[in-house]
């Protein structure tokens, strides 16, 4: 009899129990975000992904804050000043942030964070500091960088570089990121590779700005294929999905509790050309004539349904832009009989062509880029088309080993100093073409302090591309996709895809 | 006595078996295009900054140095670290290993609910709508793809009907889409293999002698005739868990099952060494070591069938 007594006993404990647990766990509030992708890293300056862009804007803050478009506001510096030569930037920081292990927020912090990546060449963000000489602490919350010459992107650099706590950072390294304590509105829990990663609010934030989210926590799942994402959608499992191609994201407007945003995007696709001595597109009637062969507006139009021609470099909004040109399209008309006339007067004899691309970086990249294959032989190119994943793909263009190689950049911050350095300058697509004249121009703009003036060198910069066809084809701007419950308020997304969901609620205006 | 030899002799096999698949893990990740130095860093790395980088992850060390140190830890029970995740590749593969056995095992479990019914009335009523039904069942469950089946049924039970949850994982209901769509194909083929072997089986002198004994025609399908058509089903079973793990990777991918499969993928796509040389031991040894069982499992059923 007691044993019958004890046993119905510690079932109504346990039964109390995982009801109270129930209770708990169903009045709070959780939203889930999905992606197509997991992270790489959660070192902020390690190789970058959106999931990691996301997380980083949830646990950490920056000295200053963008809207990812070229506009930036004080975040964890209150002001700022540069030096008459450019070459030396005053940051004054506020007093009153904490990290979420307990550490001070202070201007050693602003060292520790800057100079980790001036000095560690073997992480990712290294590039962009490679011309810091110093971070000079002059008191707790006046921090001044030392550049050893005038850095034009430093601004926007700033505004996604997140600050560490200096004292973790120099007892733990490189093992910080697995609890990643940082100053931001929400505070890193768990992560379980491949599965979630979780987040919990975190109520003492500084900058809630009167927009407190009423939500308490946030769930991160890596979902590769769409239509399981987006179906999570539309049965409520998800709330916000991410990565969303164009034709799924286009199916769900008008559903009633969803909402789906589109907005013009800041990545621009692209085909690197190889122009090296020998090669077929060191002829500039060749690559002239590749300009012409493609319709971009019937890929956008016919294949995906979205998106933007580019008959321009960069977009509006962009360091660079020439709207002139874009509209007029005087660079890269669609006219199939100029480029067959352009190709008979170059020096291809027929040879084959070999294309190549990473697969997903467009929305239907097989049938975009059977499109502009079957554009290319109609006016007398022999293609040969190969898409791949992503490694394959930069370990061949890495080396030259390719003619055309069809891929992406997206204009964080609306700045095109990046691309430009990246694939012109250092030529790290390994194209071998050089225009003096066109990298002097870049090198002025990147050590020009003056948006205006870097934007006037850059269109320079650019024109030079677009009369030689080299060494990039531009092809056609991406529109930006996200589909979420209509539950959700407050949720931001940048042009670059990037979403911020610190402030987001449930319900609400 | 023989039993124990028996094992101890298939153990030493498999230890050979798992050797060799590791020097072919190693050699085939080494050859294939890319470096994870250079992915780990821009495009406009230096040829300095690849190298301290290869220094930092330990892939600075000739192939064979690296193979031999890397055997060195596992034969003292270390996987290495992950060179992306920064933590113990064991416990990333155990974290995950429970996922993709569950998905497996259920996936087992009703592949041979449905099929083993379906090919023992297939293979006793020949000729029958049932023999029919199940013949369309198999020819449709081996020849669909299964990304495309188990899309279909997130539309109709997860999105249309609302029945099932589309994707997740922890509790029942979100396993029984991913463990059909994984188990199809296995269905397929044990429907077409007991229809066959029960059809052969009652073709036999001892089962009609077991009919002229008087005993009950449900009797001697199950207990007569069932247990020899099963031996070839248990075979091909046990070589399928293995496919199964392997088709787990895309499966997994679909219904977003946080198990071996999307980890392999990450790696794989990353080119994470270490990571991915140690998914592939685990899931050799998890192979070899259920084929083994099945060799076991076949002396219970048929003591005919001597180990040695």
């Amino acid at each position: 009899m007691k044993k019958v007594l004890a046993l119905v006993v510690s079932l109504l404990l346990l039964g109390s129990v995982i009801a109270c647990s129930s209770i708990e766990a169903a009045s709070k509030k959780v939203v889930t975000y999905s992606l197509a992708e997991d992270f790489y890293t959660w070192d902020p300056a390690g190789q970058p992904s959106l999931p990691s862009y996301i997380a980083r804007i949830l646990i950490y803050d920056t000295l200053i804050e963008s809207d990812h478009a070229g506009h930036y506001i004080p975040s964890l510096a209150t002001k700022w000043s540069v030096s008459p030569n450019g070459k030396d930037w005053t940051f004054y920081l506020r007093k009153d942030v904490t990290f979420s292990n307990g550490e001070k927020f202070n201007a050693n912090c602003v060292k520790a964070t800057f100079e980790r990546m001036a000095k560690d060449n073997t992480l990712a963000m290294h590039y962009l500091w490679v011309n810091l000489k110093s971070v000079e602490v002059v008191n707790d919350f006046t921090a001044v960088f030392h550049f050893s010459q005038p850095y034009g992107a430093f601004i926007s650099e700033v505004s996604v570089a997140s600050i560490l706590p200096a004292k973790a950072l120099e007892k733990e390294g490189s093992n910080l990121f697995k609890t990643n304590p940082g100053t931001g509105a929400w505070k890193f829990v768990s992560y379980d590779p491949g599965h979630q990663a979780v987040f919990e609010k975190n109520p003492n934030y500084w900058n809630w700005k009167g927009k407190k989210s009423n939500v308490d926590r946030l769930i991160f799942s890596p979902i590769s294929e769409d239509t399981t994402r987006i179906s999570g959608v539309k049965t409520g499992e998800i709330d916000i999905a991410g990565d969303v191609p164009p034709d799924q994201a286009l199916s769900l407007k008008g559903k009633s509790g969803i909402v789906v945003r589109q907005d013009p995007g800041l990545t621009m696709t692209f085909m690197s050309v190889e122009t090296g001595e020998g090669r077929i597109f060191f002829d500039k009637n060749a690559r002239l004539a590749l300009m012409h062969c493609i319709d971009r507006e019937l890929i956008v139009k016919s294949i995906l349904g979205s998106g933007t021609a580019a008959y321009w470099p960069t977009m509006a909004g962009v360091i660079g832009y020439n709207k002139d040109a874009q509209t007029s399209k005087q660079y890269a008309k669609y006219d199939p009989k100029l480029a067959k006339k352009l190709l008979a007067g170059s020096s291809y004899k027929g040879q084959e062509v070999y294309l190549m691309a990473i697969d997903g970086k467009v929305p239907r990249t097989k049938e975009v880029l059977q499109a502009i294959q079957a554009m290319m032989t109609e006016v007398g190119f022999k293609v040969k088309l190969e898409i791949m994943e992503g490694a394959s793909f930069v370990a061949k263009r890495s080396k030259g080993n390719y003619d055309l190689g069809f891929s992406n950049i997206f204009y964080g911050n609306g700045s095109s100093l990046n691309h430009a350095n990246m694939h012109y300058t250092t030529d790290s697509a390994h194209t071998e073409f050089v225009n003096p004249k066109q990298l002097a121009l870049i090198k002025e703009a990147s050590q020009s302090t003056d948006l205006k003036k870097q934007d006037a060198l850059m269109q320079q910069a650019f024109q030079i591309s677009m009369q030689e066809a080299a060494p990039m084809i531009y092809v056609l701007s991406l529109d930006m996709f996200a589909v979420h419950s209509s539950k959700i308020k407050n949720l931001i997304v940048y042009p670059d895809g990037v979403m911020d969901l610190r402030r987001i609620s449930i319900g609400g205006k | 006595m023989a039993t124990a030899r028996f094992i101890i002799k298939r153990l030493l096999e498999c230890v050979l078996v798992l050797v060799g698949v590791s020097i072919i893990a190693f050699a085939l990740l080494r050859l294939a295009p890319s470096d994870p130095a250079v992915l780990m860093l821009p495009e406009n790395a230096t040829v300095q900054q690849i190298a301290d980088m290869k220094v930092k992850m330990g892939l600075d060390k000739p192939p064979v140095i690296q193979y031999f140190l890397y055997m060195g830890k596992v034969l003292h029970g270390d996987l290495g670290t992950s060179i992306f995740y920064n933590q113990s590749c064991s416990s990333l593969i155990f974290k995950r290993l429970p996922a993709t056995a569950q998905l497996t095992l259920m996936a087992v479990l009703i592949s041979l609910l449905i099929s083993i019914p379906l090919g023992i009335i297939s293979g006793i009523k020949r000729g029958s709508a049932l023999d029919f039904v199940s013949v369309l069942f198999a020819l449709v469950g081996q020849s669909m793809s299964q990304v495309w089946f188990g899309l279909l049924l997130i539309l109709l039970f997860g999105v249309t009907l609302g029945w099932l949850p589309t994707q997740g994982y922890g509790g029942f209901k979100n396993i029984i889409m991913p463990a059909i769509t994984l188990g199809l194909p296995l269905s397929a083929i044990v429907v077409r293999m007991l229809r066959s072997d029960m059809y052969d089986v009652m073709q036999e002198d001892y089962i009609v002698s077991t009919y002229a004994k008087g005993i009950s025609q449900w009797k001697i399908y199950l207990k007569y005739a069932l247990k020899n058509a099963l031996l070839p089903v248990i075979t091909v079973t046990g070589i399928q868990i293995g496919q199964l793990l392997a088709g787990a990777i895309i499966i997994e991918q679909v219904f977003g099952w946080p198990g071996l499969g999307t980890l392999t993928v990450q790696a794989i796509n990353m080119r994470d060494f270490p990571l991915i040389q140690s998914i592939l031991l685990i899931t050799a040894a998890i192979f070899v070591m259920v084929n083994l069982l099945v060799d076991m499992l076949y002396t219970t059923i048929d003591p005919r069938m001597k180990l040695n």
